[in-house]
């Protein structure tokens, strides 16, 4: 290995890099990873890759935390149900956070885990799926008679079963981890994954990236900025106008992403307001 | 609560360098038990309650790591390709206040029967209190489950708090001559087969900077 944290005698080649240089990677995977499961409906298809025999079902838990990764290190601590998609998580995001521990369930097939996911690899609070129930044995019918319960398991039976469930889950984010690696050491493929996270955060925020909404405006600026341009390509102050962009202000948080707020005046060919520096 | 029972946390641990460096052909049931008499040498005793030490740490076995009496056999270590240790450590916190307050009266019994307080005297005094309190006081145990996966390289500790995961990796490596380095996503990412181009592009990565406060 080239790449090593400790070097004793001080002779490491110029070209070894540092492992600690690159722990940023672990709260930009967990980022990714939020925002990629968000994009795909928090499932993921069998023949995606994994190694999985089945689909991959995901679901935020309950816990978030995010931390800044500059000098401040601030951290903000989210928790409660329903946390995807919250404003809280996308506003911390949008000011430069990135997801340092995230509570996730993962369900493949009847397997069911949830673990919290740590920037630093960790994992706590694992709960694994019921490993010693047979699912047919507890369809039974009551009313029958039942064979008496199986005996306690041996010591060497838990250590493989839960030994198995913990791999099963690790073979998982690893096969996860090492896809957003792939994509991160792609230039075209990290800014389109960039990208995605900013239309993804604009959208969430209930902003609309296509009306022209810059990132870190407020709607309350952004539509006051519309309404004075718009102004001004009327040559001053229009009360229709106004109550126009009143009502579009309305429409634009009904609609979503994805419109554009074009104003045309009289027959005039419609003209754009507004058009995001990515042409979004 | 740990990898026998309920829910758990853990870290991952890569092992660094291979098996043999201990025993040659270590893996196999028929060599571990020459592995077993170095995990055996670092075994867990508790703190000599006459002696001075305040701290005693080693491996016990990984279903019943308080039995004091219990050496590690084959069957508590080995299990198909899992290797299972618990990594103890007892350590007595004696109480400054009381230390001080206890030693201070009976320097003050002293001076009352005429006796005259050195620095010797005093220093005595103190070892003397803290003797009977080690005595008296409980160590605090905490444990740290083991689970060696020879098949993917790693090692699971099933404990949080980075000075015990770091005297953990200190004594595998003098027990097993191998070394154990977190596995953080940063290092995982050394450890994927990367192409030529991939692996530059890797050293050279600087934290992404997609919302501009991430720098």
């Amino acid at each position: 290995m080239s790449t090593l944290d400790s070097d004793p005698k001080g002779q490491r080649p110029a070209h070894v890099v540092p492992v600690s240089e690159k722990e940023f990677l672990g709260a930009e995977f967990l980022t990714w990873l939020y925002f990629h499961l968000e994009a795909n409906g928090w499932g993921l298809p069998a023949a995606s890759g994994y190694d999985a025999d089945e689909p991959i079902r995901f679901a935020l838990g309950k816990r978030v935390a995010l931390r800044r990764l500059d000098q401040t290190g601030a951290r903000v601590v989210l928790s409660g149900s329903e946390l995807d998609g919250g404003g809280e998580l996308l506003q911390a995001i949008q000011r430069g956070a990135l997801i340092d521990e995230m509570a996730l369930g993962v369900a493949l097939g009847n397997r069911v885990y949830s673990a919290t996911l740590g920037a630093d690899g960790g994992l706590a609070g694992v709960n694994l799926p019921d490993l010693f129930t047979d699912p047919e044995e507890s369809e039974l019918d009551p009313e029958e008679p039942t064979e008496p319960p199986p005996a306690r398991p041996q010591l060497e039976d838990v250590l493989e079963l839960r030994g198995y469930a913990f791999a099963d889950l690790e073979d998982v984010l690893d096969a996860l981890f090492v896809g957003f690696l792939f994509r991160r050491l792609d230039a075209n493929a990290a800014d389109a994954d960039a990208s995605a996270m900013r239309r993804a955060v604009a959208s969430g925020l209930g902003l609309s990236a296509a009306a022209g909404m810059a990132i870190g405006e407020t709607a309350e600026e952004h539509f006051g900025r519309v309404q004075a341009e718009a102004a001004a390509l009327l040559g001053g102050p229009n009360k229709g106008l106004d109550r126009t962009v009143s009502k579009l202000r309305e429409s634009l948080d009904a609609l979503g992403p994805g419109v554009s707020v074009s104003v045309s005046v009289g027959d005039s060919e419609p003209q754009t307001l507004k058009t995001n520096e990515r042409g979004e | 609560m740990g990898f026998l029972r309920g829910s758990a946390g853990y870290l991952r641990f890569s092992v660094l360098g291979e098996p043999g460096a201990v025993a040659e052909g270590f893996g196999k049931i028929t060599l571990d038990s020459a592995t077993l008499e170095a995990v055996n040498l670092r075994r867990f005793f508790p703190i000599d309650p006459d002696g001075e030490s305040l701290e005693s740490v080693g491996w016990a076995t990984f279903a019943d790591p308080l039995d004091d009496d219990r050496e590690v056999g084959l069957d508590d270590f080995v299990a198909g390709s899992l290797r299972v240790l618990s990594y103890r450590e007892d350590k007595i916190a004696l109480p400054r206040p009381l230390l001080k307050s206890l030693a201070k009266k009976r320097l003050a019994d002293l001076e009352e029967q005429g006796e005259e307080i050195t620095k010797t005297t005093r220093r005595a005094v103190e070892a003397a209190v803290a003797s009977e309190l080690r005595r008296t006081t409980r160590p605090k145990t905490r444990i740290v489950e083991l689970v060696w996966d020879l098949d993917r390289g790693e090692v699971r500790a099933f404990g949080r708090g980075p000075m015990v995961l770091e005297r953990l990796a200190a004594i595998f490596e003098r027990t097993f001559g191998l070394r154990l380095e977190p596995a953080t996503y940063a290092r995982r990412a050394f450890e994927v087969q990367l192409g030529t181009r991939e692996r530059s592009v890797l050293e050279s990565l600087l934290p992404a900077n997609v919302f501009g406060g991430a720098q």
